[in-house]
């Protein structure tokens, strides 16, 4: 080790482009992160709720073809924003390397019988008179005051009903249906009920007034109840969802239910910023303790701190989900980031390089930017098939590891090696 | 100075390790050897992100003790139940209950007031619950396998694009495998279960000792000055400085983070690192030694 203490002409390193670059993309991330905090989106193990996963309810290998999902998508949409619950994410997932396919669906805290109300209905709709089907969807469904309403019955509990328009062909099949039914007194006979059906279970069955044997009629009224005045209110408003955003092309059945609590969550985040930080100081004594000279100490941490700003300024930039596995995948590519640099460090360091200026100085590069590419390149091909795998955790590692190790490669390596050209 | 007592220190075992380290080498293979023993009598679990199943984790300090409590919900629920403490330094430490089957909508609400009152405790904003169907387990299953393989094949050829020579790239990839093997069998051993992100963490662990075997391989086979002992040992220098940096982020993650996710993983990189040690500096030095001594000869 050389006891020339060089002068370090810091205006120079500087203006060099690589760390000038780098110094900016820096900034530029700083400016990024503060100035944007809505950038940073929280993922379900941070901010809680509860998320569905939701797939086809289909036998075993049998595929249900993409348009279908997508169109249960915007069902469910139509049903949540109906309902009142409005932007809720929900985004198609598949597996790409075994090409199921499957809804995700995160919701703040809901209780989880309006979750699978919502989401696990299929909503089909059917009415039939003495055995002859009649309807087998609703064209309007009707919400306001006058035409849906809850009261209270004889026996103490509540009922509902609501008015629903049906197209004309149902109309006909309605006219067919009743125009050979005996009538007895005010209404037609027994036999002659409308039953309404939602999903193959009985909703309600209707008397028919005399009046509408043989008409064509294209409305009619469900009806339905629950023992308190809320239950009842639940429940017609549950119907009126379902029936006004229609069928799901498909049954879907529930493989996953996780609830998180957003105070754990916050826990969880407040420690594991906390653990980066302590990660930090960590790194910085252990290179202090071996090689002591804040020429090389000083550079290595910093470029590991701004390496961090970059990757969560980036993240911000991109609207990328802030989870604890992402949080872990930066850690990693920080940590992956330093090792690199000691090596470099102590590639530069060996040897008398004072002699060997300018030829051992290009073989020590070249044989530094080869280590960085080396290194770089193992780590991404293990987490690049590892962010097709999952429904979200582990994609958020593996996606933010690639991306760090990248700003690593492109941005802060380079510039640490300009610095250090100049420093030792 | 106390610094020739650190001095004379290097330079004995630089000096053993020459001589010895044909016999140094006997060492990571009889850890290979019994990591395929621990393999097939401690084999690895599954999470249930990857099999199925119901995990309740709860702030809280359970009254009773966990036997009774895996006994009282199991008779209450009809299912096996596993109730095991997780803790970190200074903070809340959970109760982590594992189910083998998974509650849908309709059951959830059941199952969580059999807990509370197993437990006797409210849960509200303390607790959390994921459960998962089987079928998206195997799935996940599935394509994590197919992930695995992936990433082995892409590794394997950049260590042959990086490497060139099979000798070196082959030593290199028995470490790879050899970590991987010995900490999968820590892990069954252990009882820390497979899931995403411990298999997440061993990829990690591939690149790492990539990394370590790069620093070595650089040093030892492009360089001419010096014995070859000499060589390597300064690669140790560098590489224990790596290590070092690398143990404290996993201990400050481990010991500090209080989520089940980031402590496994931080656990499965300590191993997978410790016993990489072995790997790459007896094992995978001592070969490139061999290898290089050969050639001399063949001179």
């Amino acid at each position: 080790m050389t006891d020339e203490k060089k002068k370090v002409d810091y205006e120079r390193v500087i203006k060099e482009p690589r760390v000038f670059f780098f110094i900016l993309c820096v900034t530029f991330a700083f400016i990024v992160i503060l100035s944007r905090p809505q950038g940073f989106v929280k993922g379900l193990d941070i901010a809680g709720g509860i998320q569905v996963i939701i797939a086809p309810d289909v036998e075993q290998g049998v595929i249900v073809p993409e348009d279908d999902m997508i169109l249960v998508k915007d069902v469910l949409t139509a049903r949540f924003n109906r309902y009142g619950l409005a932007n809720i994410p929900i985004r198609l997932a598949g597996d790409l390397l075994t090409q199921n396919s499957y809804l995700v669906v995160d919701f703040p805290d809901t209780d989880r019988q309006t979750v699978a109300n919502l989401t696990k209905q299929q909503g089909k709709f059917s009415a039939k008179i003495n055995d002859k089907w009649v309807f087998n969807k609703t064209e309007r469904v009707y919400t306001d005051a006058q035409r849906s309403q809850v009261g209270r019955t004889d026996g103490g509990g509540f009922m509902f009903q609501f008015g629903v328009d049906v197209d004309e062909d149902a109309g006909k099949r309605f006219k067919d249906a009743t125009k050979d039914c005996e009538v007895i007194g005010d209404d037609l006979e027994e036999k002659c009920k409308l039953e309404l059906f939602i999903d193959g279970k009985s909703l309600s069955n209707l008397t028919i007034n005399a009046e509408l044997k043989g008409r064509i009629v294209t409305s009619a009224s469900v009806q339905g109840g629950g023992t308190t005045k809320d239950e009842a209110l639940a429940n017609m408003k549950n119907l009126q969802t379902i029936l006004s955003t229609g069928a799901l092309p498909v049954k879907l059945k529930t493989v996953a239910l996780n609830e998180i609590s957003p105070k754990l969550g916050e826990g969880f985040l407040m420690k594991a910023i906390m653990a980066a930080a302590v990660s930090l100081m960590g790194v910085a004594l252990v290179v202090f303790l071996r090689y002591r000279r804040f020429r090389i100490v000083v550079p290595l941490v910093c470029t590991a701190i701004s390496e961090t700003i970059i990757i969560i300024g980036m993240a911000n930039l991109i609207g990328w989900e802030i989870s604890l596995s992402a949080i872990a995948g930066i850690i990693a590519a920080v940590g992956t980031g330093v090792d690199t640099q000691i090596i470099i460090t102590d590639e530069m360091l060996r040897g008398e390089y004072v002699q060997a200026k300018v030829y051992g100085w290009k073989a020590r590069l070249k044989r530094a930017f080869f280590i960085i590419f080396a290194a770089a390149s193992t780590t991404i091909s293990a987490m690049v098939p590892l962010a097709f795998v999952g429904l979200g955790a582990v994609k958020g590692f593996a996606i933010t590891t690639t991306l760090g190790v990248l700003v690593g490669v492109i941005i802060t390596r380079p510039a640490y090696i300009r610095i250090m050209e100049n420093v030792l | 100075m106390s610094d020739n007592g650190w001095e004379a220190k290097w330079n004995n075992a630089m000096e053993y390790y020459d001589t010895n380290y044909k016999k140094l080498m006997l060492i990571p293979l009889i850890m290979l050897l019994a990591g395929f023993v621990i393999i097939y009598t401690f084999p690895v679990e599954r999470d249930i992100d990857l099999k199925g199943g119901t995990r309740l984790e709860i702030v809280t300090v359970p009254q009773k003790d966990l036997l009774t409590i895996e006994q009282q919900l199991g008779a209450a629920i009809g299912v096996d139940v596993r109730a095991r403490i997780l803790s970190s330094q200074g903070s809340n430490k959970q109760l982590v209950i594992e189910l083998g089957k998974s509650f849908a909508e309709d059951e959830q609400p059941q199952l969580i007031k059999n807990v509370e009152t197993v437990l006797g405790v409210t849960l509200t904003d303390n607790f959390n619950i994921r459960s998962m169907d089987p079928s998206i387990g195997a799935n996940a299953l599935a394509g994590a396998q197919r992930a695995v393989l992936i990433a082995f094949i892409l590794m394997g050829t950049i260590i042959f694009l990086i490497f060139k020579q099979p000798m070196i790239s082959g030593a290199v990839m028995l470490a790879a495998f050899s970590d991987i093997v010995e900490t999968y069998a820590l892990m069954g051993f252990l009882g820390i279960k497979l899931s995403l992100h411990t298999i997440a963490a061993l990829l990690m662990l591939i690149g790492y000792s990539v990394d370590s075997d790069i620093l070595l391989t650089t040093r030892v086979v492009k360089r001419k000055e010096g014995r070859v002992v000499e060589r390597i040992f300064s690669a140790i220098k560098t590489g224990l400085t790596m290590e070092a940096t690398t143990l404290t982020a996993i201990f400050a993650i481990y010991f500090i983070s209080d989520a089940i996710v980031l402590k496994e993983i931080a656990l499965v990189m300590f191993l997978g690192i410790s016993v990489d040690v072995l790997n790459t500096w007896i094992q995978n030095a001592g070969l490139l030694k061999w290898e290089l001594e050969r050639k001399e000869v063949s001179k």
